[in-house]
């Protein structure tokens, strides 16, 4: 090779060097996969899943290759989740709990992809878990059904398991201050009857639990499954409801005064904006109204204006992050002081709550 | 003018139009779904046959699937064959699951080792074999339809289970999820070649031959056939009937108990929602595509295996709807009976004014 040749060829590499093809100057286009509970017209949580995965695509659709699987049980996880990963998908949401070991082992395999798990508690170097603290939307409309004078709610709980109670503990809690600030009176120690699914979703149960509810003379049914059929139920008998997760509303039960909902958009745009600039890092994500992780629907005809405001205006305080729905005292069931004055549950106590408020009627069973 | 069914004078399977006969209606099923929901079919076929087998992982996820398919329809097909009808493989497969775990659970920790994976698979047939036992003892003692009480029972090993891992067996460490802990290593059942096949495919296959043998080349398999083709026969020829039926109704259980221990101790490595998926009632299906043949029980449950996890892709490639493999399920169940009809007896157009036989 004479001195001419070597001349050019590294005139040719420097060139090539300084001026990238240009297809290399534009972001690469992320893959992001996602494994669903169930089917994406559930009317529930992986509606909401779906959503948020509309939602993500509208604000990147261009950028972004999007899949997902529907109906991906325990056992099925780990294959979907695998296959994924093989395919070379960038980043990989396992939607629901059972979805953790799984991924665990997944993520173990393909440690240069991103993994975002939700609504459990392990995390990897290339895991990270998200969730939402829907018992802020739950204490809203808790405290808009005491504002309205409900004092004998029945409410269809779903797992007895720490979110459930939380959500039922925050639900009760702002009853009591709504029941307090409406200046009715009240029996404190049981506005609310809880009673149990043992599962998230199963339409047939949630009917007939709400009519027997609806039968001992509860005012309002206040649904927790996935599914809106106790506020269907409470709908057909002529009793108000309380809808959860999606908008029970849009799926016929009008008699819903409001649905705290999951917002999932948001928090995928953003991590798959960070997957983009190499910014993401693993972490226990939980955030609330303050970063629109859940939403309040739209207020029924028969909500009166007051009552809005009132509402809205604890909401506006969630949304600034100031929190202190689990602010001591506060007592359980029992009488026995859980939270002492002048404290507040921490995010540990709040993930593994297994005690019920005073005021909540029921108890957990095991 | 009507349409009458006859039995044909020569009758009998043969395999090349029988395979036709199932094949090609499924195909064209399959087609015409495809074109309503606006995909290709034959991109959706090979959508589909790229997921079933395109590789090796693919291939390995379809023996995965198939495992308990096969244990639970040869826990079908083996009842069956003494016409008792074995609807519940569901519970029977949770109650072998559940007596697997508490031994992973609370006697693996103890046991020497290479002692644990022998005591699980006990533990996964003894689990299964106890649910069967009541039905069975009621159907021998009073004969009291199997039917009814094996499916009964499902619902309570269900609930059972969610007792167990809600309440006294939930994970201390988990936070108040349900479910229990992770089983140790020990009680993890070995897997192979680097993917999920585990131990439980080489049970499925052996238990496969087993029966085979047993039912077709043993005096025991020809009094379970004798007393399920003929119950008078078998009372001349004094063979006791009632003992016979609860013996096959406990292997039966068993063997889906097997099925329940392989998924706990092998895929999920622990108790957990998501282990009552369907695979009992599959096994139905599964028995009488086999037509209740132990060898061909294995090939069935593959072909099932292969439309769900080749079904999958469907949804993740072509973005089809996750429900259009269970109508291709369908499909083909409709198909091969129809095909057992028709192998045997023909559709003839019969005038009114014409004397029936």
């Amino acid at each position: 090779m004479n001195r001419r040749t070597l001349l050019a060829i590294t005139a040719i590499l420097s060139i090539l060097l300084a001026f990238p093809p240009a297809g290399r100057a534009q972001a690469k286009r992320i893959k992001v996969a996602f494994a669903l509970l169930w089917t994406i017209d559930d009317q529930g949580w992986t509606t909401a899943a779906y959503n948020g995965i509309e939602y993500l695509k509208k604000q990147l659709g261009d950028q972004i290759t999007v899949s997902y699987t529907e109906k991906v049980r325990a056992a099925d996880a780990e294959r979907v989740i695998r296959g994924y990963a093989r395919k070379g998908y960038d980043i990989i949401f396992g939607t629901t709990f059972e979805h953790m070991d799984p991924m665990l082992m997944v993520a173990r395999d393909f440690p240069k992809t991103v993994f975002e798990h939700c609504s459990g508690y392990k995390t990897a170097p290339n895991m990270g878990n998200y969730f939402a603290r829907m018992y802020q939307g739950e204490f809203l409309s808790g405290y808009l059904a005491g504002l309205m004078g409900f004092k004998n709610v029945g409410t269809v709980a779903t797992n007895p398991i720490p979110e459930p109670i939380r959500g039922i503990n925050a639900f009760t809690i702002g009853l009591l201050k709504g029941l307090r600030e409406s200046g009715r009176s009240y029996d404190a120690g049981h506005v609310n009857t809880v009673v149990w699914l043992k599962a998230w979703r199963d339409p047939i149960n949630e009917t007939t639990l709400a009519e027997t509810l609806i039968s001992r003379k509860h005012d309002l049914i206040r649904q927790m499954a996935d599914t809106p059929d106790s506020s269907l139920a409470a709908c057909a008998k002529g009793v108000p409801a309380i809808g959860y997760g999606a908008d029970a509303a849009k799926y016929g039960a009008k008699c819903v005064l409001v649905s705290p909902v999951w917002n999932w958009g948001p928090y995928f745009v953003k991590v798959v904006r960070q997957v983009q600039q190499h910014t993401w890092k693993p972490e226990a994500y939980w955030g609330g109204f303050d970063h629109h992780d859940i939403l309040l629907t739209a207020f029924n005809p028969s909500v009166p204006p007051a009552v809005r405001q009132k509402v809205l205006a604890q909401k506006a305080l969630l949304e600034k992050g100031i929190d202190t729905i689990f602010a001591g005292p506060l007592y359980d069931q029992h009488g026995k002081l859980r939270v002492p004055a002048g404290s507040k549950a921490s995010d540990k106590e709040l993930l593994t709550m297994r005690w019920l408020v005073k005021g909540v009627r029921g108890s957990i069973p095991d | 003018m009507r349409l009458k069914l006859e039995k044909k004078a020569h009758s009998g399977l043969r395999i090349v139009p029988l395979t036709l006969m199932i094949a090609a209606p499924v195909l064209l099923a399959g087609a015409v779904l495809f074109e309503a929901v606006g995909a290709d079919p034959l991109a959706a076929y090979a959508v589909m046959l790229q997921g079933a087998l395109g590789n090796w992982f693919n291939c390995s996820e379809v023996l995965v699937k198939a495992i308990p398919l096969m244990l639970t329809g040869l826990a079908v097909a083996v009842a069956a064959r003494m016409q008792l009808w074995n609807i519940g493989c569901e519970g029977q497969l949770v109650c072998g699951g559940i007596f697997a775990a508490g031994f992973a659970l609370y006697a693996a920790d103890a046991l020497p080792a290479p002692a644990v994976i022998p005591i699980l698979i006990l533990a996964g047939f003894a689990g299964g074999a106890l649910w069967a036992l009541i039905p069975a003892l009621l159907k021998a003692r009073w004969n009291v339809n199997e039917i009814i009480s094996t499916l009964m029972f499902n619902y309570v090993a269900v609930i059972l289970m969610q007792h167990l891992y809600f309440g006294p067996w939930r994970d201390p460490m988990g936070r108040g999820f349900p479910g229990t802990a992770m089983f140790v290593r020990s009680a993890w059942l070995p897997r192979f070649f680097h993917t999920r096949i585990h131990l439980g495919l080489f049970i499925a296959l052996g238990a496969a031959l087993l029966l085979y043998y047993s039912l077709g080349h043993t005096t025991w398999g020809y009094r379970v056939t004798v007393i399920g083709l003929s119950p008078q026969a078998a009372r001349y020829a004094n063979f006791d009937a009632g003992r016979q039926q609860i013996a096959v109704l406990l292997i039966s259980g068993g063997l889906a108990g097997l099925a329940g221990m392989g998924e706990v101790c092998g895929i999920h490595l622990r108790l957990q929602q998501g282990l009552a998926v369907g695979y009992g009632y599959d096994g139905i299906i599964v028995a009488f595509l086999a037509y209740l043949n132990p060898l061909a029980v294995p090939l069935v449950a593959l072909l099932l295996a292969g439309l769900i996890v080749g079904g999958e892709q469907l949804q993740a490639v072509a973005h089809l709807p996750a429900s259009i493999s269970m109508v291709l399920e369908g499909c083909l169940l409709l198909a091969i009976l129809a095909a057992t009809v028709f192998s045997t007896h023909r559709l003839r157009i019969v005038r009114d004014d014409e004397e029936g036989p």
